[in-house]
């Protein structure tokens, strides 16, 4: 499919997108013939720093492995935005921002599926040249030789997307050329929400006054994933922030929990996630809502997801 | 108007100008805040170079910063041969130089923004002051000496300025879209923000307060060099007194051949330092900046820099 066609395919999505509930990151829908969703558990839970790295590469391997391989995901010459949680300017060991090394595993993996362009960023909360540098994502994205830049202000436009009390709103712009969207969320824990995770991750990729979302963040974050529909989500729970989040900052709230979990099924991810804080998913606004809006299903378990030892 | 060939020392000053100068602006953007990679990226250079620098950082708080020993290689050197710094590498200089060739190009003009004045003298109580003012525990070398004073004019007015005005028309051809049918503007002028988004602009938009004194101080001394050439470095630059004071003995000094002149003083209107290079025993040393333009204005191929070994031939 030429670049060209491609490009005017997802301007026209952009403007048609009410009707069809498709985005501008019209994300083509995946064909993973395997299970929605695949867990990858770490049975001992290491301290030296080079071999929790290697763990979260391993996990993040067999997760994707797990769901048929990146491969289904991912066709050749495709430009690929892996969002991760680039939001706050933290140490990976203080589990606010995503593992950077589950970042540059999804990185080299987009490439050997062919991928064009992989593309690193997130909208941050804090100031972006620090978060993206402490976090450690900035130098483990460009080593894996991903695009990783800070995202321009400027570059949103108000976007319509129909929800239900989202009428439109400041979404970054097409200029990415972007037609796949891995959200790399962190499991953690959310002083007004009680966790956050995968759907609600994707308030990255907004602008605007993004606060105003939390006023309703049961429907404001439903919208949000109900538009933008990622190709994959694959869930960081090496460490998992337990509580004061989702900016933390204290090394005793930060558990290990060795698991990297994969799927299609946005909120059957998210309900899974839930369950590692200890907290029921439908106790999870948005979880519970997404599940009443059949935007997928929060009874992951139903999905018979597939669980690797290693 | 007499013909005005370019003779190879003015090239050689203008390519050294240039690299200064380009020189000053790359470190200028390498000084950004980076968490990764912080150390040993140079950007000091130029105030490394700078003695005035040195000297009064030393006065004012009474130690010596190791860094700054570069400084007595730029007065060894004018000290051996004069001040070459001013005409040769000094990055505000050559800024100064570039506006003043924005003047009135008439000789009759240029011989009046051009020749020396006994105002010149002024530049002398300004360092004076100054050394006064660091002695008593007052370091106001950011708003005179001539690294620092550009360094921060650049930092707090131009780049933030620059940054805002670049991202404001990008963001709005984006924002906007224009185009014709299918060709759209940011076709081109998004591939063109993204070059200098990755090396030029900053990352989030720098704002000073209380910069209203600076802007009107910054201003004023380039436009006084439509009034007098060299404005600042003929009249306020300490810097360019102290070193004046170093070059007063230069080896390197001016060789003019009385048997072709004709005192049509073409050289004097186009002399950056307001030195009498016209005047037989009368070339002022430290106000000389050795930018060659006397030597390539003098239609007799009267005037020659030239290498005097003391107690040799005058």
């Amino acid at each position: 499919m030429a670049e060209c066609s491609r490009r005017r395919f997802l301007h026209t999505c952009a403007m048609a997108g009410a009707a069809l509930k498709l985005g501008p990151l019209a994300l083509e829908a995946a064909t993973a013939p395997g299970p929605a969703l695949s867990i990858a558990h770490f049975r001992t839970s290491p301290q030296a720093p080079e071999a929790i790295a290697e763990e979260a590469q391993r996990l993040t391997q067999e997760a994707i492995n797990g769901l048929g391989g990146m491969g289904h995901f991912i066709n050749r010459g495709d430009v690929v935005w892996i969002k991760p949680n680039i939001g706050w300017n933290r140490r990976p060991e203080q589990a606010a921002t995503t593992n950077p090394d589950v970042v540059a595993a999804l990185v080299s993996m987009c490439y050997a599926a062919g991928a064009k362009r992989v593309i690193v960023s997130d909208n941050s909360c804090n100031a972006a040249p620090p978060s993206f540098a402490h976090s450690g994502i900035q130098q483990a994205a460009q080593k894996a030789g991903a695009d990783c830049f800070i995202l321009d202000e400027g570059r949103f436009r108000k976007t319509p997307m129909q929800g239900k009390v989202l009428q439109s709103w400041e979404v970054y712009g097409d200029v990415l050329g972007v037609n796949k969207l891995i959200n790399v969320p962190i499991v953690k824990h959310h002083s007004l929400c009680k966790a956050t995770l995968g759907m609600k991750n994707l308030m990255g990729v907004v602008g605007g006054e993004r606060n105003r979302f939390h006023q309703d963040l049961s429907n404001t974050v439903v919208d949000l994933a109900s538009f933008i529909k990622p190709t994959l989500v694959v869930m960081d729970a090496v460490r998992v922030l337990t509580a004061n989040g989702p900016v933390g900052g204290n090394l005793a709230d930060v558990q290990r929990k060795d698991t990297v979990a994969a799927g299609t099924d946005q909120v059957a991810v998210d309900a899974f996630g839930a369950t590692l804080l200890g907290l029921k998913p439908q106790d999870v606004g948005y979880i519970a809502e997404a599940n009443t809006r059949k935007l997928g299903t929060m009874a992951f378990e139903t999905l018979k997801p597939r669980r690797i030892e290693l | 108007m007499a013909r005005s060939k370019t003779t190879l020392p003015v090239w050689l000053r203008r390519v050294s100008q240039s690299a200064f100068l380009l020189l000053f602006l790359y470190f200028f953007l390498q000084a950004v805040y980076h968490p990764i990679n912080q150390a040993g990226r140079g950007v000091d250079f130029f105030f490394q170079l700078d003695p005035l620098v040195l000297l009064t950082s030393w006065l004012a708080s009474h130690k010596i910063a190791a860094g700054l020993s570069l400084s007595l290689l730029t007065l060894v050197v004018t000290l051996l041969a004069g001040r070459w710094f001013c005409g040769w590498v000094c990055p505000f200089g050559t800024l100064h130089h570039l506006i003043s060739s924005w003047r009135s190009s008439r000789v009759k003009d240029k011989l009046t923004t051009g020749g020396y004045s006994r105002w010149q003298k002024s530049k002398y109580y300004v360092l004076f002051a100054l050394l006064v003012a660091c002695v008593l525990g007052l370091n106001l070398s950011g708003w005179f000496d001539p690294i620092s004073f550009f360094y921060r004019s650049m930092a707090t007015i131009v780049y933030p300025m620059t940054n805002d005005a670049v991202k404001s028309v990008f963001t709005w051809i984006y924002q906007t879209d224009p185009g014709v049918g299918p060709l759209k503007v940011t076709a081109v002028s998004e591939p063109a923000y993204e070059v200098l988004r990755r090396n030029f602009l900053a990352a989030s938009q720098p704002h000073f307060y209380g910069m209203t004194l600076l802007v009107l101080f910054f201003s004023a001394v380039l436009f006084l060099n439509l009034y007098r050439a060299r404005f600042w470095c003929r009249y306020v630059c300490p810097l360019g007194a102290l070193l004046g004071v170093a070059g007063k003995n230069p080896l390197v000094q001016i060789k003019q051949n009385q048997e072709v002149c004709n005192d049509c003083r073409l050289c004097v209107a186009d002399c950056q330092g307001g030195a009498n290079p016209d005047s037989p025993g009368g070339w002022k040393p430290s106000e000389c900046v050795y930018c060659w333009n006397c030597h390539s204005a003098c239609p007799h191929h009267g005037i020659v820099f030239s290498v005097y070994v003391p107690g040799g031939k005058k």
